[in-house]
């Protein structure tokens, strides 16, 4: 008895050794995006940490940098996010996985035209087809309360019809998938028709893509030969900067660009892709800012300096979507995962070109075309008429409009509309519903994220330590940003 | 029989304080060996062991508004190579376990995504008297006494494990004191809080206290056991809550072994608000010699704050015994997901197949 009595109380004092978090939900978000940034925390701190600040800078980037959080609460059905009297389960949908405002954009196609596509794949994979709508409704409703940050009554009007902007998602949705189940063809959007929004991302890329005006941003001409710039791009942005890349990774930049050119579909001539200069790029993107990026120049068509090409090669992850029932796994690897999933969610396999992957010093990683001429949508673009209600709502319908055609290039538009088809203004209904609850969840989950790197650190609490750090040919490539 | 166990203890002395003698003077004049480990006299007692389950399933998926899916495919669900050593009171003992070395659904693992080995338990012990404390890498109370009740690993894990309410290791020490006359065990543990398979993310440390009790130790109510335990908790860097309180009643039979156990949690999967209950009745007999019968079900309540989101999982297995060490089984799983699960969890709602050899030294 006395033997029990002291196990009982070494029990309880060994309760005092526990620690909790007063808000709960501060620290599930907490540990949420911690435990799925573990090993990218532990190898770059310093990247992790300023991904986190970004996160914390706005609303929108916290949406962005927080694709983690929406999986949790998914699974877990919170706030109804994965419930629905239209859930699909089977068959899993090819999806982008993070359809949000900023991951649609122009892209240049190998004929030249142009055209808005989702230009990024760094979740994309086979997914519930809810999955894509909830998270492009719930982002447009964001972009609303991101709008016209320095006017008011602009501001308020288009978060008063943040209903209507998540509901177009699903009207542009739901129509679409009518058309193609009804045997239309898959539209390429070429035009912005009645959004403002695109009509504007397709206009000034059509112009900066006749200038080249990246190579006026990113590059200076010295003499007969053009090389990339360093330092800090934007004095107002210093931690946008491109840096020298150590000797171990230019040497490994050709066969890496050499793999790159097999995965094109009409690869230019090997001397098309002969590198003139690399540079590391930090300070770039939401949800990929600890990501390695270099900027890589490349002769391009001809010696002359005017036709040089900037690459962006930026390091790839798992999509952590996956694995949602047997065989969990639909790609060999990750850059199949990229190179199946864009050619099949563009209109057309060639939309982009010179979009391709490789490996650089073991990392899976994603090569394409940086050029003025590919417009990404911004939020911070939604100001008047741009961040009109209306120009919101006619965005939101297109974009909508958009993921039903990517959803549907595996032939399932059918099976698709069947499910909706019987109660559609019911399926638009319930997916503003959720998109504006979960909407405003994500708002009060940003105030809790400040507060939670407040209370536990710029790496939200996980402390690496010396043996944590990667082997010095990797620790170079990652480098340190300024 | 006295004088003989005497004579016993005192060679077993006498050879430890030889073996010791040996450890000091042994290196005098040259380095040690880098690692020791097998290289001491001190190893009285060695013993390797190896565990193997090796499957074939076969999964229908039943999707409520789609067709049904199929998937099929062989797998070594668990590889166990453990290596027990003993000494005076002390023991030691090493397991490591098999597993995929990437998430579900990754592609980024190590080699692919290929089976490797990682440590499982890995620590020393000590014994005093009927108590014995650990430290290292250490198995858990509540978990082991459930599965060490159950015995058909190979047939269906246990369900506290699979939905991240109890875990079988931790880093941690623990002191666990055996009841004299049979009567169980009483224990407590502290540990880092992450299970075995992750490492620390914060300063909580997990605190679990378990007692099971055998009320009748002699007769034929000798298998009659009450478990209880609790685990005051906090996960991930955020500290969010995790506490588990568990029950069951246990029959530790050699033929018939059997339990009703529930487990609620406070904070489930880094929600420290979320509220879960876990219901598991499971019952294995060998009714006839060499033939094996299991049956396994659980009710589990995702979130006890929403009416309508649960997960009830039944599995029933025939097995033989082919050799004493090998074992086979057919078993069937049947996961019947409520609406609100199978939203959240595509892919729940499954009839499952499987033809599973077992094979333990």
């Amino acid at each position: 008895m006395r033997r029990l009595a002291t196990c009982l109380l070494a029990s309880l004092s060994l309760s005092a050794c526990s620690e909790r978090a007063d808000s709960a939900r501060e620290a599930e978000i907490a540990g949420v995006i911690a435990r799925a940034d573990e090993a990218l925390i532990r190898a770059r701190p310093r990247l992790t940490a300023g991904k986190y600040a970004r996160m914390a800078g706005s609303l929108y980037a916290y949406h962005r940098g927080s694709l983690t959080v929406f999986h949790s609460d998914f699974r877990a059905d919170h706030l109804g996010l994965a419930s629905s009297r239209f859930e699909l389960e089977h068959p899993l949908v090819l999806g982008t996985g993070d359809p949000h405002f900023e991951n649609y954009g122009v892209l240049v196609a190998a004929d030249g035209s142009l055209a808005v596509e989702p230009n990024d794949f760094d979740a994309a994979d086979r997914l519930p087809f809810l999955w894509d709508v909830r998270r492009l409704a719930v982002g447009m409703v964001l972009a609303a309360h991101a709008s016209n940050p320095n006017a008011p009554a602009a501001h308020d009007a288009a978060v008063a019809a943040e209903r209507q902007i998540a509901a177009a998602v699903a009207e542009g949705y739901a129509e679409t998938l009518r058309a193609l189940a009804q045997g239309a063809e898959p539209v390429r959007v070429t035009s912005g028709d009645d959004s403002a929004i695109l009509t504007d991302a397709l206009n000034r890329s059509a112009g900066d893509l006749a200038d080249r005006e990246e190579l006026e941003e990113l590059t200076v001409l010295e003499g007969d030969s053009r090389r990339l710039l360093r330092g800090a791009l934007d004095p107002n942005e210093p931690s946008e900067a491109l840096a020298d890349l150590p000797p171990t990774v230019l040497a490994a930049l050709p066969a890496s660009l050499a793999r790159y050119r097999a995965t094109l579909l009409a690869p230019p001539p090997a001397s098309y892709f002969q590198i003139l200069d690399a540079a590391r790029v930090f300070g770039r993107g939401v949800a990929s800012w600890a990501r390695v990026r270099l900027f890589i120049l490349v002769r391009g068509p001809s010696d002359s300096p005017a036709d040089d090409v900037v690459l962006e090669l930026r390091e790839l992850g798992d999509s952590g979507l996956g694995g949602w029932y047997p065989p969990g796994e639909h790609y060999d690897d990750v850059g199949s995962r990229i190179l199946g999933t864009s050619r099949a969610a563009w209109a057309r396999p060639d939309a982009a070109p010179l979009w391709g992957v490789s490996d650089l010093l073991g990392l899976p990683c994603q090569i394409r075309w940086e050029t003025e001429g590919q417009k990404t949508l911004r939020v911070a673009r939604l100001m008047g008429l741009l961040g009109s209600a209306g120009a919101l709502i006619a965005a939101a319908r297109r974009l909508g409009e958009l993921q039903a055609r990517v959803h549907a290039s595996g032939g399932q538009a059918p099976v698709l509309w069947k499910r909706i088809s019987a109660d559609t203004s019911g399926f638009v209904g319930e997916q503003a519903d959720v998109a504006v609850r979960y909407a405003g969840q994500v708002r009060e989950d940003y105030a809790l994220f400040g507060s939670a790197l407040e209370r536990l650190g710029p790496n939200l609490g996980l402390v690496g330590d010396e043996g944590d750090a990667p082997p010095p040919d990797l620790a170079a490539l990652i480098g340190a940003p300024p | 029989m006295k004088r003989a166990l005497g004579a016993c203890v005192c060679a077993a002395t006498c050879f430890a304080h030889v073996a010791h003698a040996q450890e000091d003077d042994g290196f005098e004049g040259r380095a040690a060996p880098p690692t020791a480990a097998g290289t001491t006299a001190l190893a009285l007692e060695v013993r390797p062991g190896l565990e193997v389950f090796a499957q074939y399933a076969y999964r229908r998926t039943e999707h409520p508004s789609g067709p049904a899916s199929w998937y099929h495919e062989f797998d070594v669900p668990r590889v166990h190579l453990a290596l027990d050593a003993k000494a005076e009171d002390a023991r030691g003992r090493v397991v490591v376990e098999g597993v995929r070395s990437a998430a579900e659904g990754a592609l980024i693992g190590v080699a692919g995504n290929s089976i490797v080995f990682r440590a499982r338990e890995a620590f020393a012990a000590y014994s005093y008297a009927f108590v014995e404390g650990s430290a290292g890498l250490v198995p858990k109370l509540a978990l082991p006494e459930l599965e060490g009740t159950w015995m058909l690993r190979a047939v269906a894990p246990a369900p506290e494990e699979v939905h991240g309410f109890l875990a079988p290791a931790d880093l941690g020490a623990s002191v666990r004191a055996t009841l004299p006359q049979g009567y169980g065990f009483v224990g407590v543990g502290a540990y880092d809080g992450e299970s075995y398979a992750n490492r620390e993310l914060n300063r909580g440390k997990n605190a679990e206290s378990a007692a099971s009790v055998h009320p009748f130790p002699r007769g034929p109510l000798k298998p009659l056991a009450v478990f209880a335990g609790y685990e005051l908790g906090s996960t991930g860097t955020g500290l969010s809550r995790a506490d588990r309180l568990s029950g069951a009643l246990l029959w530790q039979g050699k033929r018939v072994r059997g339990g009703l156990a529930a487990t609620y949690a406070w904070g489930l999967a880094d929600d420290g608000a979320r509220r879960a209950l876990l219901l598991d009745a499971f019952l294995r007999a060998e009714p006839v010699e060499r033939v094996l019968l299991g049956v396994r079900g659980f009710h589990f309540l995702r979130d006890t704050r929403s009416s309508d989101d649960s997960l009830t999982v039944v599995d029933a297995a025939l097995g033989y015994r082919v050799a004493t060490p090998l074992e086979v089984f057919l078993a069937v799983t049947r996961s019947l997901p409520s609406s609100a699960a199978a939203d959240a969890v595509p892919g729940s709602r499954y009839w499952e197949g499987r033809l599973v050899s077992r094979v333990v030294f």
